[in-house]
């Protein structure tokens, strides 16, 4: 929903509660409609985006309270990398860089942005689908957007799509925008909450604004996207990328917010038009562009793919710590599918499955209602069987296609002792040991070792 | 009616103070009576710390300068506090000869630092909130034990803490709120909006299987200033006032 109507319909449901709590007298409600008229005019001027007059990046002359704004916005860009880089939030692969530095390189050079600022993408340790652009030309692509996409073509459209926000300096004018929206909200929040403070709803009102005030600021804008849509489109069809295929990313995050309950995925790239919307208003333009989009366009799945399943296998192990098992299973099943002799993709699905059942609330948070629903209908000791079997045939699995793969034996250990089989848990964590003595868990598996010795004990006492 | 109402108070501040009984802010895992006594040295790992101005005009801003200074006071004072408890207290820190001797230390240690970090929202989500004594089980596994055989130390003490410092613009804002509420409510009501705020979590974790053992932190009602070296030394203080000195159980 654009803001500007979300913002009508919230306030005119404040201007119910205000005369209904509030009096009949007509003088009052006089004096109510015309707050509600110097907080509608205020809010259109606040959320007015002029975007006529935009300066790309490749032009210079930037009015100069827009050069302050550009200075102030880079610099807290460059302190933010600084930050990311002391927390090790980057995933480090060259080969992965350089193939990304590869893909994005003509855009690069068709914008004329190589000319200005050096593009380059760096990958965020992160499970959630995301990217963003940052005024350096550094493009932050999160683990989890790369280990989802499909193919090259795709990917090509999302690298394109940030390319847009930097060419187009679209972070200055969000940062302009965020501060007279503020200074807006802030202003009628003054005017407003101690006015309803008069019939004890200065509560209600600090809430409505809050709500306003956020669907209003978060990402660049609905007018940003859409043009950093068509932009990519552009760009891409002239790199000879297949634009019908790139667009399918939009399925991609749209299936997503049908099996998930909450995520960054449905906020992805999000602001005020929807997926839905922004997948026709692209699919319009290449029925609009026929002519220009080649009949059929490179989408370089395999190579795509190839170059990266080293992410995809990592950010089952990030969904994994962050208690994402479904997003974890989904990765791993398309690791598998790729690649379906790797002894370790089955290894990360086999623990996927040993840690779920300690943790059905996470479970319940991560998936669709729909979803949780089953999984809820089950009898909760045989779902637990149920999973920890997986988990064991899954580790077996992975031992087959590679004996010598050690973790394997731990985990195994773990599953036995889970089930209370300590005679097996104790051969498989000896077995593991053996073959990675120096292993840098080898702390917890002895401790897994000493509470197998002490269980006799403990039941040898009255 | 006058009765009635003073009587439905007192029930109100009954229950009130039942339910605020039950919502002590220690959490303990089962097994940590049977640990604690075998607990001899603790490593305090680098803490977290977030800070941010909130401005005006919305462009807030995270103070990298004081969020150091607040990391270096807080892991200064988790020392202290287990040093007075006589435990053998290690530091570990992660610095560039550390890393050019072990080139994925720094890996490790972003990616367990977004583990603990994880558990921390899930506490403030309620989830683990919840959970009492008896069934408090919230593990970082096995990536612990890296860092417990570098530091030699039978538990890691994690800490995480976020903050907010307001801009001058903002406390005036909230200023000539109170202000006008108060006269336009003809002094009934008259909010405070805080110039600053801040929570800190601490953690003990086991060095051997990554268990929460003890976790603590800042409740809501308090005020704390995280860019003030005093106060961070009273919330850590507070935190780790109830944990017990080494052979105290």
């Amino acid at each position: 929903m654009p803001p500007d109507s979300c913002s009508k319909i919230s306030l005119n449901s404040t201007a119910q509660n205000l005369t209904i709590s509030g009096t009949n007298n007509m003088t009052m409600r006089f004096r109510i409609s015309h707050f509600l008229s110097l907080a509608l005019i205020l809010i259109t001027a606040g959320c007015a985006t002029d975007r006529t007059d935009i300066k790309p990046l490749n032009e210079s002359n930037l009015p100069m309270n827009l050069q302050t704004e550009e200075d102030e916005v880079r610099h807290t860009v460059v302190q933010f990398q600084n930050y990311l880089e002391k927390q090790e939030a980057f995933y480090r692969d060259e080969a992965l860089e350089k193939y990304l530095d590869e893909v994005i390189a003509p855009f690069a050079q068709e914008s004329g942005l190589d000319q200005k600022i050096p593009l380059r993408v760096k990958v965020l340790r992160d499970p959630t689908v995301n990217a963003m652009a940052l005024m350096t030309g550094d493009i932050c692509v999160h683990s989890g957007l790369l280990a989802r996409l499909r193919s090259e073509s795709e990917l090509a459209f999302v690298l394109a799509h940030e390319i847009s926000h930097i060419y187009h300096r679209d972070s200055v004018y969000q940062m302009q925008n965020l501060k007279r929206k503020t200074v807006t909200f802030k202003t009628l929040d003054l005017l407003f909450t101690p006015a309803a403070a008069l019939f004890g709803g200065s509560g209600l009102s600090e809430m409505t604004l809050g709500l306003i005030y956020g669907s209003a600021v978060s990402g660049y804008g609905r007018q940003a996207e859409s043009s950093a849509d068509l932009f990519a489109l552009e760009k891409i069809v002239k790199a000879g990328y297949d634009p019908r295929d790139a667009v399918g990313f939009f399925d991609v995050l749209l299936a997503e917010k049908k099996r998930y309950r909450r995520g960054i995925e449905v906020f992805f790239l999000s602001s005020h038009p929807s997926n839905e919307r922004r997948k026709t208003a692209c699919l319009r333009w290449i029925q609009e562009n026929e002519k220009a989009v080649p009949s059929s366009g490179l989408t370089r799945q395999e190579k795509f793919l190839a170059r990266t399943y080293g992410v995809r296998l990592k950010n089952v192990r990030f969904n994994l710590d962050a208690a994402r098992y479904f997003h974890a299973l989904e990765n791993a099943d398309l690791a598998i599918k790729q690649n379906p002799k790797d002894a370790e993709a089955y290894f990360l699905k086999a623990e996927i499955y040993q840690n779920m059942p300690d943790k059905l609330e996470k479970i319940k948070e991560e998936i669709a209602s729909s979803r949780w629903q089953k999984i809820k209908s089950q009898e909760p000791k045989k779902l637990e069987a149920k999973w920890r079997l997986k988990s064991i045939s899954f580790y077996q699995k992975a031992v087959e296609l590679a004996p010598d793969f050690s973790p394997c034996y731990r985990g195994l250990g773990v599953s036995y002792f889970q089930q209370g089989d300590y005679g097996k848990a104790k051969e498989f964590f000896e077995k593991y040991l053996g073959l990675a003595p120096q292993a840098k868990d080898r702390r917890s598996v002895l401790r897994y070792l000493k509470d197998i010795e002490a269980i006799p004990a403990k039941g040898a006492q009255p | 009616m006058k009765k009635f109402n003073r009587c439905g108070y007192f029930v109100w501040m009954g229950m009130l103070l039942v339910l605020v009984s039950g919502c002590g802010t220690i959490r303990k895992h089962p097994d940590f009576n049977t640990r604690a006594p075998e607990i001899r040295k603790v490593a305090v790992m680098p803490p977290q710390i977030v800070i941010e101005r909130v401005a005006f005009k919305g462009n807030n801003e995270l103070l990298y300068d004081e969020m150091q200074a607040a990391e270096k006071k807080v892991r200064a004072d988790l020392e202290n506090e287990f040093q007075k408890r006589q435990y053998a207290v290690n530091a570990f820190e992660i610095n560039e000869s550390l890393k050019a001797q072990d080139p994925e230390v720094g890996t490790e240690w972003g990616k367990l630092k977004e583990k603990y970090a994880h558990l921390v929202a899930d506490f403030c989500n309620q989830f683990a909130a919840k959970m009492k004594y008896k069934d408090f089980r919230l593990s970082l596994g096995s990536d612990v034990n890296s860092f417990a055989d570098r530091t030699g130390a039978d538990v890691l003490i994690f800490s995480t803490g976020s903050g907010f410092v307001n801009s001058g613009g903002e406390n005036t804002k909230n200023f000539t709120k109170s202000l006008l509420i108060g006269v336009l409510s003809g002094g009934r009501m008259i909010p405070i909006y805080n110039t600053h705020g801040g929570t800190i979590h601490v953690s003990v974790v086991d060095g051997d299987n990554g268990e929460i053992l003890w976790h603590n932190f800042t409740p809501a009602n308090k005020v704390y200033d995280l860019t003030d070296g005093d106060s961070i030394h009273k919330m850590i203080h507070s935190v780790l006032a109830k944990y017990p000195a080494k052979g105290a159980l």
